[in-house]
């Protein structure tokens, strides 16, 4: 049998190293779905696994998924951008900031890029927990998909919150330090985040402690989360669309690559456009000795905020805490909490009246907090 | 695969196609077109013919040199007499190592690869391939002035 140069190369490598295993990993970011045989070469592990049917891709409320990575992953481009000129010390982060914005060509877009980048993963990420729990997609097989989503979406808001305070303007500066009231009422956390600031107040320790944590912990939490988020897909499958588990089909490759890019064009479109037209203003340096009236923590910590502020006086700060950190512990936890009896049509209305009466309260309970900060 | 066998190639697929071609080349162009302006490197406004004081004769013995920086570079600023200062770029024409002066040969000394120059900035020794550049010198009441230019 005579082989093409390409294929010799493909076998001289075989011998050397396993390339469905390499292939299997590069492409368990959202690229390849399927779950390769890593016992065979590749030549015979690819063509067998796109015979495999699978529902279609991407295709509307599915591309969500794939969305939030690409979103992460020019997150990580723009973020090592930054870090060109950015430097982590108190005198020096704001000039440095302040060189970005205004300074070197095109600096602005990419920090303002960077901005709507965080806001907009965090929000998909939201939608997509949403889509799950209206779907009923977090029950068997797909709990660990929930809780690896849940965790997603923790943990991205964390990368939000530790990149805010890095610009050392005044409204980042003090929105992280009215946040971090918020985060040191919770048991055991609360000494957990006086440990990462480095002392009692935001100070050089806290901005060198964030800005590693930024950089470096989250990035590659997100990335463990990502990946092991996909070889859960890879198992379990695609999450079905309502009424949709019957049609599957041979998955077209090209055509599916082809709509991430369109995908890919449209998100990078909204991101241009409100980076351009929606440009979050640039502040005056952080004075330490000055808190400014009005300081609010990040939009996503409003919800616990109005909690904490809303509810009576006499009930003692740890145990508001302590209810804060049980709903999210439940939130990660429902898939091992909800009965599998919901699955019935009552079930089903009883659920989407749950998740909307809880949507409800969280808004009302971030308006609160908007309100009365 | 069964692919629909159209009769005559439409030629305005064609052209869609190339549209978007275009149009996700045009975004790739703009991606690397943003990245190369942000990381290029920034020209800060060099002032040349910009004469700054180096330091004070005081503080200098005759035969004696130090190096000093300016915002274009380092420069090495020897006495040669009383009221004698040459001037030169600190930098090694051959690598941009930092050159020093050697007080007893009264030369200057590049540490990296051995060149040696003498105090008019010519070379001796060694690999470089251009003599020092030169700045010129003004001795203003004990003050050294050097004119960048």
């Amino acid at each position: 049998m005579r082989l093409s140069p390409a294929g010799r190369v493909l076998d001289w490598f075989e011998a050397r190293l396993n390339l469905t295993e390499l292939f299997s990993f590069l492409t368990s970011f959202g690229l390849f779905i399927v779950e390769l045989d890593t016992r065979k070469p590749i030549r015979e592990a690819l063509p067998e696994a796109l015979k495999r049917p699978i529902p279609s891709y991407a295709r509307w409320p599915r591309v969500l998924g794939i969305l939030t990575l690409l979103i992460f992953l020019f997150q990580v481009s723009s973020g090592l951008l930054l870090a060109f000129y950015y430097r982590p010390a108190t005198p020096g982060a704001y000039e440095s900031v302040r060189t970005i914005v205004r300074d070197v060509s095109l600096g602005w877009f990419i920090h303002q890029m960077h901005f709507w980048g965080s806001s907009a993963l965090i929000l998909i990420l939201l939608a997509r927990i949403l889509r799950h729990y209206f779907d009923g997609l977090y029950r068997a097989p797909r709990e660990l998909l929930w809780v690896l989503s849940f965790l997603l979406f923790i943990a991205a808001t964390h990368a939000d919150f530790s990149g805010r305070i890095l610009t050392w303007e005044s409204t980042t500066y003090w929105s992280t330090t009215r946040a971090l009231e918020l985060f040191s009422l919770l048991p055991f956390v609360g000494t957990a985040f006086a440990f990462l600031v480095g002392g009692s107040n935001i100070g050089d320790a806290a901005l060198t402690r964030f800005y590693f944590i930024h950089i470096v912990f989250l990035p590659l939490a997100l990335l463990a989360l990502f990946y092991l988020h996909f070889l859960v897909v890879r198992r379990v499958g695609l999450s079905p669309a309502p009424g949709e588990a019957a049609q599957q089909g041979i998955l077209a490759y090209k055509r599916y690559l082809l709509n991430l890019l369109i995908v890919l064009v449209l998100v990078f479109g909204l991101l241009v456009t409100l980076s351009v037209l929606f440009p979050l203003p640039f502040d005056k340096k952080a004075d330490v000795l000055t808190t400014p009236a009005g300081a609010l923590p990040p939009w996503y910590l409003l919800p616990a905020f109005g909690f904490v502020t809303l509810t009576p006086h006499f009930i003692p700060n740890p145990i508001k805490g302590t209810i804060v950190l049980l709903t999210l512990v439940a939130v990660t936890l429902l898939p091992f909490l909800d009965r599998p009896a919901a699955q019935s049509p009552t079930g089903r209305l009883g659920r989407l009246v749950a998740g909307l009466f809880f949507l409800l309260l969280l808004i009302g309970l971030g308006l609160y907090g908007y309100s009365h900060a | 695969m069964a692919e629909e066998r159209l009769p005559v190639p439409v030629p305005r697929r064609g052209f869609l196609d190339l549209l978007s071609k275009i149009f996700l080349s045009l975004w790739g162009f703009g991606f690397i077109g943003v990245i190369y302006a942000y990381l290029r490197p920034q020209h800060r406004q060099v002032l040349l013919d910009e004469t700054f004081r180096a330091g004070s004769l005081s503080a200098l013995r005759v035969g004696d040199a130090f190096i000093t920086q300016h915002q274009s570079g380092p420069v090495l600023i020897v006495r040669t007499g009383d009221r004698d200062v040459i001037a030169f770029s600190a930098l090694c024409t051959h690598m941009r190592c930092i050159l020093h002066w050697a007080g007893d040969t009264r030369t200057i000394l590049c540490p990296c690869h051995g060149g040696v120059f003498d105090w008019n900035g010519n070379v001796l020794s060694g690999p470089p391939p251009r003599p020092l550049q030169r700045y010129s010198v003004e001795i203003r009441n004990e003050d050294i002035f050097v004119r960048m230019a």
